[in-house]
């Protein structure tokens, strides 16, 4: 690699040892991907934020590089976390987890970052150009900001997003080169999309059938909504998924020609109403009454809470269920101000900021006894899946007015 | 038999290969035991812990490079990892991890090696054999 004189220093340990740690890291990185040079980047966005995620050994090492006179070099957010830090009795978080989160979120701070945890970061804080350079992670955050925006990410981790956020650096390999960004699988949807719901089954179950690679979506309406596009970050809980295309809406997409790399794809699929009938059976796999109803995954926007209000307005949970609405405290501030918040809990339902379903610990569920997850993002049963796989939870899944409903009802009613 | 790979980070290893055929996600192991939880898993029920993990690839949460690390620091990782191709995720959890890895083969590591099979590897030189 041939780096810059600043770089090289970084790399000699003459700015401290985390900046020497993180340089060495991103380096070992471009050495095995073969880059050329390190690119500077607009924004980090870091993984791994939230206690249960960066666990024991993440924990020390941002303390390690806090220690060793790490800041941020570049703007930096933070992913979700362990804990909503004003609703965390109302909803059972322990005081110890509370605890841990505060000091890791702390660190984080005085590195320089703002202590808000999110998994929606182009929501009030940061802002996404074409073809800028960017370290995220999330796998649904960095896909949009890929996708949508036609920033430059690759997959990152943790760490690298740690070291990326630190030097101001990535290497430039994988998706910051033009030359990986083509797609190379052509999908058509021939089925009708009317909800969020629907589009997020999409999402999942096209990136089963891709596994790995770019799809670019070819006959989407061009009058696609930016809730529509959130609810497509289902992609990489299907496959690994890092970039998508839809012709003539997102940035690198104007033509055919030009977004396939040999004018046409390598592989083609088409999705039909049985694909998405079948993406629905298989996340509906509850037969009990619903306990916790979650919406805002990824965390909601303004106009999905202006939604949900209008839902629950007038209306009340059943005493029996309880209904999560999670979103970032930056969107939040704006859903208080214009009367959403108070329409929500007068309804007896929550807005949850800062962390996510996943980010709980299997000790929140059992204790809360918990067994099924309703939401209408088709990634949640997934991640459950993996992350809480000893609670063995099922899920019902469908549209969030269908959610809603059932909140209020008390049931999930078969279609 | 012996394949010849890249170096995604060095290391000396011998132990039991465990190969998994689909792309494999870190979160879906217990990081305190090393035994992947998840329901359906292709190796579910597996321990990871000392193991020549043998896989495609990784996939999966973003936060799956903290998994090995937190894995390597408790011992439950395994020691060394073999991947027809590194993604990111891993390949940082590895260098974090001090967990010896090796890439982009000239054969199929998939095809070549079978679960229970004792390996030797060096992965500075990307040499792995396949003892048995």
């Amino acid at each position: 690699m041939i780096l810059t004189k600043e770089e090289e220093g970084m790399l000699e340990g003459k700015f401290g040892d985390g900046v020497q740690k993180a340089m060495n890291i991103l380096v070992s990185l471009g050495e095995i991907y073969g880059a050329e040079r390190m690119a500077k980047v607009g924004s980090a966005h870091l993984p791994g934020a939230g206690v249960t995620s960066a666990k024991d050994a993440g924990i020390s090492f941002v303390e390690e590089m806090y220690e060793g006179g790490a800041r941020f070099k570049t703007w930096t957010t933070l992913n979700v976390c362990a804990v909503d830090f004003v609703n965390w009795k109302k909803i059972g978080i322990s005081e110890e987890i509370v605890k841990r989160q505060l000091k890791l979120t702390e660190l984080f701070r005085k590195m320089g970052a703002a202590p808000i945890h999110t998994c929606t970061p182009y929501f009030g804080l940061t802002q996404l150009r074409m073809n800028e350079h960017v370290a995220w992670g999330d796998s649904g955050a960095l896909l949009l900001a890929n996708s949508v925006f036609g920033a430059r990410t690759n997959r990152e981790g943790g760490p690298s997003a740690l070291a990326s956020a630190i030097t101001g650096r990535a290497p430039v390999f994988g998706l910051h080169l033009e030359e990986n960004r083509y797609g190379n699988f052509s999908i058509e949807v021939n089925t009708q999309l009317n909800s969020l719901a629907d589009f997020s089954a999409l999402g999942l179950c096209v990136g089963e059938l891709v596994n790995k690679g770019v799809p670019v979506f070819t006959n989407l309406s061009t009058e696609i909504s930016f809730d529509e596009l959130m609810a497509l970050t289902t992609l990489p809980a299907g496959g690994t998924i890092a970039l998508f295309h839809i012709l003539g809406v997102t940035p690198e997409a104007r033509t055919s020609e030009s977004i396939f790399s040999k004018g046409k794809p390598e592989n083609e699929i088409v999705i039909g109403d049985k694909d998405i009938a079948k993406t629905f059976e298989e996340l509906n796999t509850g037969n009990s009454d619903p306990d916790l109803i979650v919406l805002g995954c990824p965390h909601a926007s303004i106009q999905q809470i202006i939604y949900f209000s209008q839902l629950l307005e007038g209306k009340k949970v059943n005493t029996n269920t309880r209904l999560w609405i999670f979103t970032s405290i930056a969107v939040k501030s704006i859903a208080d101000k214009i009367g959403c918040t108070a329409i929500i809990e007068k309804a007896g339902a929550l807005i949850i900021t800062d962390t996510c379903p996943i980010q709980l610990t299997d000790d929140f569920y059992e204790n809360e006894n918990i067994h099924c997850i309703t939401t209408d993002a088709a990634s949640m049963p997934h991640y459950m899946a993996g992350y809480h796989g000893k609670l063995g939870l099922k899920s019902h899944f469908g549209s969030a007015e269908k959610c809603i409903k059932a909140a209020i009802s008390g049931k999930w009613e078969e279609a | 038999m012996i394949l010849k790979g890249k170096k995604v980070k060095e290391g000396r290893a011998e132990g039991e290969a465990l190969v998994c055929h689909e792309d494999f996600s870190f979160s879906s192991a217990d990081s305190k035991t090393g035994i992947v939880i998840e329901k359906g898993h292709a190796i579910e029920g597996q321990s990871l812990a000392g193991k020549v993990l043998v896989i495609p690839t990784g996939t999966g949460s973003t936060g799956g490079s903290y998994s090995i690390y937190e894995m390597a620091k408790i011992g439950s990782a395994p020691k060394a990892i073999l991947a027809e191709k590194a993604d990111e995720i891993t390949a940082t959890g590895a260098i974090m991890g001090n967990i010896p890895m090796i890439h982009g083969f000239d054969g199929n590591p998939m095809e070549a090696i079978k679960t229970g099979d004792r390996i030797e590897l060096d992965a500075e030189e990307g040499i792995v054999e396949i003892k048995s």
